[in-house]
């Protein structure tokens, strides 16, 4: 029968594998050289990145944050306003008219969104030959510009246009795409940014569904899932954290909207299409009002920041997971 | 993933960053001093302006060779845009073509400079309305390059058809609608679009009628006046006889693929004798007539010159230079030759107009009547107030008085604040 000895001091305690001879040490030498080296090389690579979004991104934010507490003018003569931009900003009826149009926006662009890029994603995801094909074609429309696609559906969106002459036809209509009230001009505005930009979203489901683990799938349908069975309650739940991701990315997408409505509407009809970006660009460069548009940019930075942050909270919790 | 908001916000931000730290170039590496001009489509074939401007850049240089001339065509779309934030971010021109209400608005935030120097030997030439046009505080912001005027143009074939004549009044359009309506013809063209401006669109209307923007003093506006009112109503009733387009309230001003050129509109105001031709190309050479600004309690029409204004990039050691470009620029041969190539008309008395027959005696005779635009520092902002309104109006969801009057509380806020 063996005895075990406890070990005589707190030292004697630690594993062996801490205890260090000269050998030892000389390779913790070389593996803190290699791992200094490493770092060495991974901050070279992201150094880049870290300066093009510093000099691009991070600085013109903080000085659009200074700009926005002074009056600027073309002759670069700066007068400090402290918060008065912000003060004339949260008075002025038109930044919450365009706020209210951008929000009522979002809530039409983005379940539109989703729903179509996880139609396709899903639809691409079956497809046996030419999914790359198809791919390549249904990824066109983000490749075009929104002044191209703005022009083109405008016309197609015409009083006489083509959409309207086949609505005619059975006997609808004409329908004022572009010029009735505000529900009809944003819903019809969304739908060209979604024509626009789901070919982007769609390629990030597409990478979720690729990911995920056939097995599981087969499981399901062993168990006698049907197809929509299999889709609710195991493809979905799997694609939970893209399906966030993109639905955060997507609203982004909605509060900066305004390349399809300055083409297609120019804010109008009676400001039904004024987004928040809109009265940002009159300010700073119809009015040069640069303090004051720098305080309505500052206002969109935080609704951005705060929904990245939420989506960054969340995507860390699913980790967590 | 788009990033307009940043690029916005970097534009501007670039502004500030940038504007302290810029030396502007305006010296080239071998001693000569250097003028950046933007110039815009005055001369609507590309081909022809490229070659034009090419032109005049080696005639003035081959004249001073101690200055580098540069001139940059540019497009019109988004120009405020984009001379702001030039000037913003210290890089912009020296010289700018721009019209007289946007001088005043870059005048009101320092971004202009006077050019009294420059004209001053030839300031007797100058049609005094030209000058008038770009003068602010007994100081002249502008040496005015051409000159242009709105008349109407008419589909006489629609007309005739119609046994109507040619309406020369409001009480003859309004007298026309109903009946060309009923062919699905809309006797008059309107672009309300907001990205367009009011001086070719409601403004010439509000003039007709007797009315004015600004007030005198320009303290306040005077746009929600009866006149004013009369001539919103005036648009709101031919909408309603079915004598504007169906999408007259968000239309803009193009010509080619609009409904004037595929017969579906009888009469507009054009701007060019470019825009003329468009017309005619579509329609038929003998089936478009040019005539004279309508009338209501009197004619009038907006015809502005372009102005080519110094901005706040230009620095002294190259002011004398810049002076010396205006002045070559706004010479007889060279308006003698744009106008030729442009259509326009010139601004000095010591140059002959363009060419002769109906089309040119027609804009001649327009001249008189024209208005170059109210200028104010907040002139375009009165607009981007008062178009939405104009739309809500056509568009049924209120009275001309009531938009009107509310786009004047709006416009007294921003005066306010000017």
């Amino acid at each position: 029968m063996s005895v075990q000895t406890l070990p005589s001091k707190a030292s004697d305690a630690r594993p062996s594998r801490l205890r260090t001879t000269p050998t030892d040490a000389n390779g913790q030498d070389a593996r803190r050289r290699q791992r200094r080296r490493e770092a060495v090389t991974g901050i070279l690579f992201v150094l880049p990145t870290l300066v093009i979004f510093g000099v691009f991104k991070f600085l013109p934010v903080l000085g659009a944050g200074a700009m926005s507490l002074t009056q600027y003018r073309l002759n670069g003569d700066v007068t400090f306003l402290g918060t008065d931009n912000y003060t004339r900003l949260f008075d002025d009826p038109h930044f919450w008219e365009s706020l209210g149009a951008t929000g009522a926006y979002v809530v039409l662009f983005v379940p539109l969104i989703i729903v179509v890029s996880l139609a396709g994603a899903v639809l691409l995801n079956k497809l046996v030959r030419f999914s790359g094909t198809f791919r390549a074609v249904l990824f066109v429309p983000y490749l075009s510009s929104f002044v191209m696609a703005g022009i083109v559906w405008s016309w197609i969106f015409d009083l006489d246009g083509p959409l309207n002459t086949a609505l005619g036809g059975l006997g609808l209509g004409p329908v004022p795409f572009l010029s009735g009230d505000q529900w009809l001009v944003l819903g019809s505005l969304a739908l060209v940014s979604v024509w626009k930009g789901f070919g982007y979203s769609m390629l990030v489901f597409l990478a979720g569904l690729k990911a995920q683990p056939a097995e599981v799938h087969e499981a399901a349908r062993i168990d006698g899932a049907s197809n929509w069975q299999a889709f609710r309650h195991v493809t979905l739940p799997l694609l939970k954290p893209v399906l966030f991701f993109v639905l955060v990315i997507e609203t982004i997408v909605g509060f900066q909207v305004f390349d399809t409505i300055y083409v297609m509407t120019g804010g109008g009809p009676n400001r039904a299409s004024y987004s928040l970006i809109y009265f940002l660009y009159d300010q700073g460069f119809k009015f040069l009002d640069f303090g004051y548009a720098a305080a309505a940019g500052m206002v969109l930075f935080a609704v951005v920041l705060i929904l990245s942050l939420i989506q960054r909270r969340f995507v860390e919790g699913k980790d967590a997971q | 993933m788009s990033s307009t908001p940043l690029r916005l916000m970097a534009m501007t931000a670039a502004a500030v960053l940038t504007a302290t730290a810029t030396a502007c170039s305006s010296s080239s590496g071998d001693g000569k001093s250097e003028v950046t001009v933007w110039m815009y489509p005055v001369i609507k074939d590309e081909v022809a302006s490229k070659k034009f401007w090419e032109q005049a850049e080696s005639g003035f240089e081959k004249s001073h060779p101690d200055i580098d001339l540069k001139i940059e065509l540019q497009t019109f779309d988004k120009r405020d845009a984009q001379i702001s934030a030039a000037l913003a971010a210290g890089s912009g021109p020296d010289i700018a073509l721009i019209t007289p209400d946007q001088a005043a608005t870059y005048r009101s935030v320092e971004g202009l400079l006077p050019v009294d120097e420059a004209v001053d030997a030839d300031r007797k030439s100058f049609y005094p309305e030209t000058l008038k046009a770009a003068t602010f505080d007994d100081k002249l912001y502008g040496a005015p390059l051409f000159q242009n005027v709105n008349a109407t143009a008419y589909n006489t074939k629609i007309f005739a058809d119609a046994g109507l004549g040619l309406p020369a009044t409001w009480g003859d359009v309004l007298a026309a609608a109903p009946v060309l309506a009923k062919k699905g013809i809309a006797v008059m063209d309107y672009a309300g679009s907001p990205e367009q401006t009011l001086n070719l669109s409601y403004y010439p209307l509000l003039w007709q009628a007797g009315g004015t923007v600004f007030t005198k003093d320009g303290k306040d506006v005077a746009f929600d006046s009866p006149a004013g009112v009369s001539a919103l109503q005036f648009l709101v009733d031919l909408k309603k006889a079915g004598g504007l387009p169906a999408d007259a309230a968000t239309a803009g001003p193009a010509v080619e693929g609009a409904p004037i050129a595929e017969g579906k509109v009888a009469m507009r105001a054009v701007t060019s004798l470019p825009e003329l031709n468009q017309m005619r190309a579509a329609l038929g050479e003998d089936d478009v007539r040019l005539g004279l600004p309508l009338r209501s309690t009197v004619r009038a029409t907006y015809g502005n010159p372009g102005l080519l204004a110094l901005t706040s990039i230009n620095k002294d050691h190259n002011r004398q230079a810049a002076y010396d470009v205006l002045a070559y620029l706004t010479s007889p041969p060279m308006q003698t030759s744009l106008n030729k190539a442009a259509g326009n008309f010139p601004t000095r008395t010591d140059v002959k107009a363009p060419g002769s027959g109906p089309d040119f005696k027609a804009l001649n005779d327009s001249l008189q009547y024209a208005n170059p635009g109210e200028p104010s520092p907040v002139a375009r902002q009165v607009m981007a107030a008062l178009a939405p309104y104009i739309q809500a109006a056509l568009g049924g969801d209120m009275s001309a008085e009531d938009a009107l009057k509310k786009a004047a509380n709006e416009a007294r806020d921003l005066l306010s604040r000017a």
